[in-house]
């Protein structure tokens, strides 16, 4: 068993091929690998939203995850922006995952 | 086959059958000889078994079949393994194909109409709106500017001098001229990328017979030799990625330049996978024709046009000769094969002998380099 984190999530480690796999709480911050801004929505479930950042936050932790940065306009991102997580609770229950200007 | 913007009238399969047709003619084989059959599938139209349904439609029966898939490297990638059929003493005669009928149309289509798809993309990176292919390459092209320090004024030269080529090339899609100026003025799409550095989907389609060197001389053409090969391939979501701004290209540019034992200073024509501009700078980058990072003021201190000093995507490369589906890279492998044999027309160069191919799939994540000479 190995000290790696481990996302998205896998049936078991793919670094140890270990099956014990712990949930971490980590803290939220993370800075802007990078981004775009999307300007024609590919979906009319995000048509409302252009233009939105579409980005790849780095963790503090290590780790990178698929994203928007909301709470600042698309002109205000910058690649390697501090950034923290906030919660976009969606009707269906599902809350994603975003970051805002930290 | 030239592209068109509009699939009116067309199907797939009869692409597949006219342009395998005439791959046979030009190489001077019968249908009974050509007992290998590779085919890249159609992106808009997945069903299983295609080298079969292929095989029943031109009445062909390989002993060797399969479908080829790593995206945008599938035709690159078709050819060396084409190569080892025939040296493992399988066959002797390997046809590849590809190509669709398609446009912008059915290639945005709402993807509730495509079958359901197990992938990680659809939890981790769809709820946040990605615009498929063009939002990966965006966010390289910002990483890079980024890192690097790139411009978009170099990003666009790419578009411009291919576009130059493509008014050379008859069968090219798209023909107007087209300024660094205009590109940089065409809409934003995904920043920071323009309309006229984004390939655009369209119909058309590609084939071309790798054969055993007994049978090279069947052929009225001058045959074009495969001399080195290489591959590495990573994943298709950026955020598994370790760095975005390089791509597996620096490993299998070099397999195929060692294994052909020349190097990129040696290469005549560089013939390689452009959906993005700024795919084309981290290729260069990678393949070691520049030092990593200096893509951008590369790509501004040479000429890329078939008259300039580092002739690149000579027929206009999908940016502008077009893109159908998986057979967009069908035409960086069949350009350097025409500038090899000397049937460039008003493109060709006065003298080509050694060619770098590539093929790129995903985002830049499947990578097949080829050194084609004569």
């Amino acid at each position: 068993m190995c000290d790696t984190y481990v996302f998205y999530p896998r049936p078991y480690c793919p670094h140890c091929l270990s099956e014990t796999l712990t949930w971490r709480a980590v803290s939220g911050r993370g800075r802007v690998y990078t981004y775009t801004v999307v300007r024609r929505a590919m979906h009319p479930a995000f048509q409302p939203d252009v233009p939105y950042v579409f980005a790849i936050v780095e963790l503090e932790e290590g780790p990178r995850v698929e994203t928007n940065v909301v709470g600042c306009a698309p002109e205000d991102v910058r690649v390697e922006m501090p950034v923290k997580a906030v919660y976009d609770r969606t009707a269906a229950g599902i809350a994603l995952l975003k970051f805002e200007p930290a | 086959m030239a592209p068109r913007a509009s699939a009116e009238g067309l199907s797939t399969m009869g692409i597949w059958a006219d342009v395998s047709r005439r791959a046979m003619l030009d190489a001077g084989l019968a249908p009974s000889e050509v007992d290998g059959l590779l085919v890249a599938p159609p992106v808009v139209d997945m069903v299983a078994m295609w080298p079969s349904h292929l095989g029943e439609y031109l009445d062909i029966h390989p002993r060797y079949a399969n479908t080829v898939d790593l995206g945008g490297a599938s035709a690159a990638g078709m050819v060396w393994r084409a190569a080892s059929a025939i040296q493992s003493g399988l066959c002797r005669a390997v046809l590849c194909v590809s190509g669709e009928a398609s446009d912008v149309e059915t290639f945005y289509a709402p993807r509730a109409k495509r079958p359901t798809q197990q992938l990680p993309l659809r939890e981790f990176e769809a709820p946040y709106g990605p615009m498929g292919a063009n939002s990966g390459y965006a966010q390289i092209a910002m990483r890079h500017m980024h890192e690097f320090g790139t411009t978009g004024r170099q990003l666009a030269k790419v578009a411009v001098d291919q576009r130059t080529n493509a008014r050379a090339n008859p069968d090219a899609l798209y023909r107007d001229p087209l300024t660094v100026d205009d590109v940089l003025s065409s809409p934003l799409i995904v920043d920071p990328l323009h309309l006229y550095e984004i390939v655009r989907p369209c119909t058309g389609g590609a084939a071309f017979v790798v054969v055993s060197a007994d049978l090279a001389g069947s052929s009225a053409q001058t045959p074009a030799w495969l001399l080195g090969a290489g591959e590495a391939t990573r994943g298709v979501m950026l955020a598994q990625v370790e760095s975005i701004t390089t791509s597996p290209i620096a490993q299998s540019a070099p397999l195929a330049f060692e294994m052909a034992g020349v190097t990129p200073g040696d290469v005549d024509l560089v013939s390689v996978y452009d959906c993005y501009t700024i795919t084309v700078v981290v290729t260069l980058e990678d393949a070691g024709f520049c030092e990593k990072g200096r893509g951008g003021p590369f790509v501004e201190e040479h000429d890329l046009t078939y008259r300039g000093d580092l002739p690149l995507n000579t027929h206009g490369g999908q940016l502008s000769f077009g893109q159908p589906g998986l057979a967009g890279g069908m035409s960086h492998v069949t350009e350097a094969v025409r500038q090899l044999q000397g049937r460039a027309g008003e493109r060709q160069l006065p003298d080509c002998e050694l060619a770098f191919v590539n093929g790129n799939g995903g985002i830049m994540s499947e990578q097949s380099s080829l050194v084609l000479g004569v």
